[in-house]
């Protein structure tokens, strides 16, 4: 994640263009391998052990790593080293643009203090974007919102990230008292308290983003895709109520709905995640009521 | 092998599901979007029923326990499989309590899907 992060910052301050951005991801997008393969490459899993991880990952919050330890197939330790081999992506960001000779080392360290102090963030922080492990990425975001819509959110980025593209990111959130976008996608849960989860973006990632999570073959138009982005978020929505139910907490899911071209969300304190899909900005909208309308 | 209906509202799900029972085998007798479409074709369908309702949980106008206590009410030897995300395990167990035979998740992992099927259905 920190490695979009980055360079969108680098984009900015003009230090990169599009073209050599591009050519940096294509660079890192060969040298990267999904944890699975390399446990099979490690003899650690046999195929059919990956195919049931990959399964289980479409239905719970929980990473591969995770999953694979509670099955018993990997030990803590081992997934550490898988880790290690599968790399950062941080870490392989940087040496892409380094190996195409965009960017020195000595450019690499200075871009990272002015990008720590341009926005206010502590070493520690720092540490944890470059971790570009999203549970220590997303709080640093998120950490004056309200526990349950940080929690909501939490599931989300991991979900997207499982299930749509690997690459998701965000920027810091903001509040507003309406919300003005277009294509809404949304779902509203009821119970010990309320919520209403969105997405909302311009139709050629929202088409790519239901491709990513049904499959090419079933996205025809915008209607299909927008009516399958209805199902991610309830998944999503399921996945969080799932989690807090083992705390006794319950929330029913009402049917999702969408709604095409400009779309308006009317409510008090509604939180919004710029999100980036396959590169393009995307907006989750979090509302931790049922006092809205949709226009 | 048998007759299936597939009612969820999400019309999209109801692709990526008819394309795994076909593949296995299984005829699609016909689609619904929601509750009452589904009364309104097994009506006309009547008195051949399908061999299988597939019945989403989260519908708009009528959700899927009150499809499935309908259904059950008018044609009592339907068998129905509910269709559930995560995070509702008790409309599971109220749909259970109310005739359905068994349930699938979504997003459908199409073998375990099948796997279902195939044991209700032979």
């Amino acid at each position: 994640m920190f490695d979009r992060i980055l360079a969108d910052y680098l984009v900015e301050k003009g230090k990169l263009g599009p073209e050599a951005l591009e050519k940096i991801f294509e660079l890192q997008a060969r040298k990267r391998v999904r944890l699975g393969m390399i446990a099979q490459s490690e003899n650690l899993m046999t195929p059919e052990q990956i195919e049931e991880i990959n399964k289980l990952q479409s239905l719970t919050d929980k990473r591969f790593g995770d999953l694979a330890v509670e099955k018993g197939y990997l030990t803590d330790s081992q997934v550490s080293r898988l880790l290690t081999l599968q790399g950062n992506g941080f870490l392989s960001f940087v040496q892409s643009a380094v190996d195409l000779k965009y960017m020195n080392m000595n450019d690499v360290v200075e871009a990272l203090n002015d990008f720590q102090q341009d926005n206010g963030y502590t070493l520690t922080d720092m540490d944890n974007l470059k971790s570009c492990d999203i549970d220590r990425i997303v709080p640093i975001y998120l950490y004056d919102l309200p526990g349950y819509a940080k929690e909501l959110i939490g599931v989300a980025v991991r979900t997207l990230s499982r299930l749509v593209d690997y690459h998701v990111y965000i920027e810091r959130p903001y509040t507003s008292d309406k919300l003005v976008t277009e294509n809404l996608c949304y779902q509203a849960s009821v119970g010990d308290f309320n919520l209403l989860l969105a997405l909302s973006g311009e139709e050629p990632t929202l088409i790519q983003t239901a491709i990513g999570f049904a499959g090419e073959q079933y996205i025809d138009d915008l209607d299909d895709a927008l009516d399958s982005i209805c199902e991610l978020i309830n998944c999503i929505n399921g996945i969080f109520a799932t989690d807090i139910s083992h705390r006794f907490i319950n929330i029913d899911m009402l049917a999702p709905h969408y709604k095409t071209g400009p779309s308006v969300i009317n409510a008090e304190d509604i939180i919004n995640i710029p999100l980036h899909l396959f590169d393009k900005p995307v907006t989750l909208t979090v509302l931790l009521s049922d006092n809205y309308t949709v226009e | 092998m048998g007759t299936i209906l597939i009612v969820d509202d999400s019309r999209t799900m109801r692709k990526v599901l008819a394309a795994s029972l076909k593949e296995a085998g299984h005829y699609i007798i016909g689609n619904a979007g929601n509750g009452q479409e589904a009364l309104d074709l097994l009506k006309n369908l009547s008195p051949d029923l399908p061999d299988l309702i597939t019945l989403d949980i989260t519908m708009p106008e009528m959700d899927g326990i009150e499809t499935l206590k309908r259904i059950r009410a008018e044609y009592p030897g339907q068998k129905v499989v509910m269709v559930s995300a995560a995070g509702q395990k008790d409309k599971i167990m109220e749909a259970l309590k109310f005739g359905a035979v068994d349930f699938i998740k979504k997003p459908y992992d199409p073998d375990e899907a099948m796997e279902t099927f195939k044991k209700i259905l032979g």
